[in-house]
């Protein structure tokens, strides 16, 4: 076996994946900007710190979360980024006097007359430790936010990879991308090696860095621009994969089962059978009814043997592979590329030409 | 030996013809008794009556029990008065006759019975002390807040400073009287500097050693007194300082917003007074949000008119507060404080 062929068909995964990925991350930025999914989680970490919907602090966190500093102005009103000093001078003004700048005196007044509850012993705390400097209660508000907001993106971040991972599984399978049929059909097939190989250097040489969005950065967009740009990349991404000489699809799958009642249904199916019970059954299948939609994926599963099987495991490796997120794959493919490039050149012969002679 | 006013018939009052220099010889003897607050001018007014009625009051009432827990003063003033037989005092007039003569000679002759002192280089001293406290370090309480102090407590004195007609060079002495009935009553009494104070009367030998010839030593009783202010009198449930509890309701007493190894520990008062925001203080003002009392003219202060007062819940520390309680409680404390955050922005350097 050449390590050339196997660094050839790992490309092509790799590649597939990359692109999975991205489609994935885009349509992920869609799902989220769409639900206002990290306006949601923001207002979630904020309520987490000053007490969720139905405790004794919702007061407060209604009136900070409704401050114009937070609150995004418009029709969408979940912010989709809060820095941690418009927080703070949001909170120190609702807890202060809201008509002059706030005093350290009334804020710790206010503390102390706000309701038990985490959020008054967090506020507590960062109010002994401050000693009164106001300055220094203004830092330990910011921080307390921002490690607040790195929990949240935390399981911000969880969700997207599960919302990645099923994307993943999902794509895997409307679009019939099974990973071990892929890298099948990548060693049988030269050409298609080649081609894949040859679109993937051209991606490559294409694109120097990665653009998509991190789900752990906010970016302070507007939410239509956002759904615009997250619409554009995803059509992209779908283009490419596309185009991509890979064997995905389901046409063979419906061509195999239609024919499976035939003895040697692969050599049908491939034309290299002549026989009459195959050429009725290709007219058969072109021109009557095949299976779809859910009844297709059924029978591709338990009607087929073990290649039912082994198709259900390479969705899963697809699913799996494309939750590793675009980034990663896109890393994998500029090094396998390299490491491509860098191998043995025959053609240049045993002479490397050198700039310094001696 | 007779006194120069021990002269038969002879009586100094209000409302008659004294000879100012009879009088000014009997406000030197109530001076280093301890009983005229200040003035040896020759002039029988107000302060000398009130001088003399006091010291009638202790001898007919006076036992040297301590109304503080300081000790027993050396001797009872009642029993030197019992002694004079039949030219005992016996009521309280407000004018000195030959009865109460005899009992000052006796009492000036009495040799448990200290004499407070008195300086001939009294401006000179002032200053030593006032510059043995600036140059001071102390890791027990600030030393601007202590001059602070010293400033409103004797207005930097430890010695009266001549004047004129005014001869009294004696120590500085604040006398605190009893109220209504018992105004005639002296309950304490603040000496030197720092107005150390103590609540029998006369003072013990040792305590005039101590404080009173020692004007570092006084302050660094105020500075004892002071920290135990501190520690006892600001943040408590039963005996915390009100205004601290309205202010600062959750933090824990704080000595210093600098950490002990800092130069500026305990020193760099003036610049947190300096950085506190500035408030206006007028009759009528709440001495702190919420307070039921408010700021007055009473008989100590005849001013409630402040402008520019460091705010004392700006202070990163709670010696404005310990400050307060030195002082005691009510009004009063609140009006000293006042004075003292003002005197620490205004400290000279």
């Amino acid at each position: 076996m050449s390590l050339g062929i196997v660094l050839d068909i790992a490309i092509g995964l790799i590649f597939t994946y990359l692109l999975l990925g991205m489609i994935g991350s885009a349509f992920q930025e869609l799902v989220s900007t769409v639900s206002s999914l990290r306006g949601r989680y923001l207002l979630k970490g904020i309520s987490q710190l000053l007490g969720a919907n139905n405790s004794p602090l919702s007061d407060l966190y209604k009136r900070v979360s409704n401050h114009p500093l937070v609150k995004t102005q418009g029709k969408d009103t979940r912010p989709s980024y809060v820095s941690a000093a418009h927080f703070t001078m949001a909170l120190l003004h609702q807890l202060g006097d809201e008509t002059q700048a706030p005093r350290f005196s009334q804020i710790e007044n206010s503390v102390a007359r706000l309701p038990e509850g985490p959020a008054r012993q967090s506020l507590i705390t960062l109010l002994i430790d401050a000693q009164g400097d106001l300055d220094k209660l203004r830092n330990s508000i910011a921080k307390w936010f921002d490690e607040a907001m790195d929990r949240v993106s935390g399981s911000y971040k969880r969700f997207s990879h599960y919302l990645l991972l099923a994307f993943g599984f999902a794509a895997a399978v409307i679009f019939n991308i099974d990973s071990i049929h892929i890298a099948s059909t990548l060693w049988r097939e030269p050409s298609m090696r080649a081609m894949v190989v040859a679109s993937a250097t051209a991606y490559a040489d294409a694109n120097k860095t990665l653009d998509v969005p991190s789900p752990s950065k906010p970016q302070p967009r507007t939410s239509a621009a956002q759904i615009d740009d997250s619409a554009v990349k995803l059509q992209a991404a779908i283009d490419q994969l596309g185009t991509l000489p890979v064997p995905i699809g389901w046409a063979d799958i419906q061509k195999e089962l239609a024919l499976t009642k035939l003895g040697d249904s692969e050599d049908c199916a491939n034309g290299k059978s002549q026989s009459d019970p195959c050429r009725i059954a290709m007219a058969a299948f072109t021109g009557a009814e095949h299976n779809t939609g859910l009844k297709l994926v059924f029978k591709a599963i338990f009607m087929r043997g073990g290649s039912g099987g082994a198709m259900l495991i390479g969705w899963l490796i697809t699913a799996l592979a494309t939750a590793l997120g675009a980034p990663f794959w896109f890393d994998l493919l500029q090094n396998a590329l390299r490491l491509r490039n860098a191998g043995p050149r025959p053609e240049r012969g045993a002479v490397e030409p050198s700039s310094t002679s001696r | 030996m007779l006194l120069a006013y021990q002269k038969p018939g002879l009586t100094i009052g209000p409302a008659q013809a004294n000879d100012p220099l009879l009088v000014k010889l009997l406000q030197r003897d109530l001076r280093a008794l301890g009983y005229l607050r200040g003035n040896v001018d020759g002039a029988y007014g107000p302060g000398t009556e009130k001088a003399v009625r006091a010291l009638q009051f202790d001898l007919l009432h006076n036992d040297g029990q301590s109304s503080g827990g300081d000790g027993l003063a050396p001797a009872a003033l009642i029993d030197i008065n019992r002694d004079q037989g039949n030219k005992a005092v016996t009521e309280v007039t407000g004018v000195l006759d030959q009865v109460l003569a005899g009992c000052i000679a006796a009492l000036i002759a009495d040799e448990r019975i200290p004499k407070l002192p008195s300086s001939a280089q009294a401006p000179t001293e002032n200053t030593k002390a006032l510059q043995t406290i600036a140059g001071s370090v102390s890791t027990l309480v600030p030393t601007p807040f202590i001059a602070a102090i010293v400033r409103q407590e004797s207005g930097g004195q430890h010695y009266r400073v001549p004047d004129g007609r005014n001869e009294d060079n004696f120590i500085v002495v604040g006398l605190d009287h009893g109220q209504a009935a018992d105004a005639d009553r002296v309950t304490s009494r603040g000496y030197g500097i720092g107005q150390y104070t103590l609540f029998h009367h006369p003072p013990r030998p040792e305590e005039v050693a101590d404080f009173m010839l020692d004007p570092v030593r006084n302050v660094s009783k105020a500075e004892t007194e002071l920290r135990e202010k501190f520690d006892r009198f600001v943040v408590s449930d039963k005996r915390g300082a009100d205004d601290r509890k309205a202010e600062h309701p959750l933090l824990p007493l704080r000595i210093c917003r600098y950490a002990p190894s800092d130069s500026r520990y305990l020193r760099d008062c003036r610049n947190c007074a300096s950085a506190a925001s500035k408030t206006d203080i007028g009759p009528g003002t709440p001495v702190y949000a919420g307070a039921a009392i408010t700021y007055q003219v009473d008989q100590y202060y005849p001013s409630a008119i402040y402008r520019g007062v460091p705010h004392r819940a700006d202070f990163l520390c709670d010696w404005p507060y310990a400050v307060r309680r030195y002082n005691g409680g009510g009004l009063d404390s609140y009006h000293y404080q006042t004075r003292v955050l003002l005197n620490l922005l205004n400290l000279p350097g």
